[in-house]
């Protein structure tokens, strides 16, 4: 059993990274870091953050309860030493990337998970901007397989709780790029502006937590390309500070579609489930859609290009 | 107790940010420098648009695009230090409405963008985007909308 006192650890030092955003901010202020900070936006994600904690804290009965129920019924006992420990990051970190990714890829996660991509700022506040509903989404229960195969919960929350610690510090736009390395292997600040980017080339990637290799075997790796800036926030962004929208406006917009009048079954599961932007019309904007529409005019520019076919 | 400590901390978080804005001061945010700048922006949200022209608010906090072609209208509003772009469909629109005069008061079916006030201060361009909402408006199917006839 791991030692308590390295669980409070780590929460201690969740505390003090906290203290990093005023010294991002400051620093920015006398332009001596790349950093974009907005009163509102940023006093936006505290307060989003004081919902989350209330929400993830009073419903984490959820997630432990299904945990222990999972570990009673244990496939095996995984003894606590070094190479489960690293057993454990491992399969958290790749619990993460696929709880990530369906995050991304169906509305009803993505209307939990949207809080955080939210902002049209990025810096180490965004961290703050989470969601309130993560507990009753259903993916918390993507935490039960590592229980279940005989992993302590405990160790499993220990290395989850490192992966959110390793993720603060890629918030930023302050640092641009890593060692070769360092790019390769682990999630940086510029693989991680791809993944909060609204640009299409930049949609729904870069979904990893701590290890990049996760992206780079199941194909979601996109690297940041210097001709085109990010631009961060969602397709279709927000316009408001109130954290009660920002925390809930996603379900706003799935019951207000659920409610169109002459939908059949398919179309309104295709309104839950679907990937985010999908409209039974076929008129939607989803990630595939929005690719599609940027080859289509990166096929004409290098179409008006092709020697020959120059406009006259 | 944990998660009274974690609360707390970001409450003292909060205050300390506001503190440090009050101190540093804040921007007032964005305006547009001009009609070319409103188009740029929508341009870089709805590439595939073909806009026509644009008009903005009078504090220049926000623009209506005209699209050719298209019945949709393009809709440009400050946001905080940001911009947020929109192509509004008759069914983004609750309802459309002059109020105060000069001022067009667009209700949106959007939780997260609910309202949007934009002054336009010249009559000409009043009339002209109240024909293009009454244009807009007239596409949707059952719902009903008021556009207010006086301006």
């Amino acid at each position: 059993m791991p030692d308590p006192s390295w669980l409070r650890m780590v929460m201690l030092a969740q505390l003090v990274v906290l203290l990093l955003i005023p010294l991002e901010m400051l620093l920015a202020s006398r332009s001596w870091i790349r950093a974009e900070y907005d009163a509102h936006d940023t006093l936006a994600n505290v307060a989003v953050s004081i919902g989350s904690i209330f929400f993830w804290g009073t419903l984490s009965w959820i997630l432990l309860g299904a945990v222990a129920v999972a570990y009673r019924h244990r496939l095996a006992d995984v003894p606590f030493v070094w190479w489960s420990l690293l057993l454990a990051f491992l399969g958290e970190d790749l619990r993460y990337y696929w709880w990530h990714r369906i995050s991304h890829r169906s509305r009803w996660f993505w209307a939990s998970h949207v809080v955080h991509h939210s902002s049209q700022h990025f810096n180490l506040s965004t961290n703050l901007r989470q969601s309130w509903t993560s507990q009753f989404s259903g993916l918390i229960l993507m935490s039960v397989p590592l229980a279940y195969l005989g992993f302590n919960p405990v160790l499993t929350g220990l290395a989850f709780s490192v992966n959110l610690l390793y993720q603060f510090w890629i918030h930023t736009e302050a640092v641009g790029r890593m060692p070769r390395w360092f790019e390769w292997l682990l999630n940086t600040p510029s693989h991680h502006r791809v993944h909060h980017a609204s640009n299409a080339r930049y949609l729904d990637a870069n979904y990893a937590g701590v290890l990049m290799i996760w992206d780079r075997m199941f194909g979601s790796f996109v690297p940041e390309q210097d001709a085109e800036p990010v631009r961060y926030g969602l397709v279709r962004n927000l316009a408001t500070f109130n954290p009660l929208r920002i925390a809930l406006h996603e379900y706003a917009g799935i019951l207000r579609d659920l409610l169109r009048p002459g939908l059949g079954l398919r179309a309104r599961l295709g309104y839950l489930f679907a990937p985010p932007g999908w409209r039974h019309d076929g008129r939607g904007g989803t990630t595939a859609d929005l690719r599609a529409a940027a080859a289509a005019r990166g096929a004409a520019l290098a179409g008006l290009r092709t020697p020959g076919l120059e406009p006259t | 107790m944990e998660l009274a400590i974690a609360i707390a901390a970001n409450v003292v978080l909060g205050v300390l940010l506001l503190g440090l804005f009050l101190w540093r001061g804040t921007t007032d945010g964005a305006r547009l420098a001009g009609a070319a700048e409103a188009l740029r922006l929508f341009r870089a949200h709805f590439p595939d648009a073909v806009v026509e022209t644009a008009t903005l608010a009078g504090d220049a906090r926000g623009a209506l695009i005209a699209l050719r072609h298209d019945p949709a209208i393009g809709l440009i509003q400050r946001h905080g230090r940001r911009w947020n772009v929109r192509a509004l469909e008759a069914e983004d629109l609750r309802s459309v409405a002059f109020v105060r005069g000069n001022t067009l008061r667009l209700e949106l079916a959007d939780f997260a963008w609910p309202r949007v006030d934009l002054c336009l201060e010249d009559a000409q361009e009043r009339g002209r985007w109240r024909a293009r909402f009454a244009d807009l408006t007239a596409v949707r199917d059952t719902r009903r909308l008021l556009v207010a006839p006086h301006a």
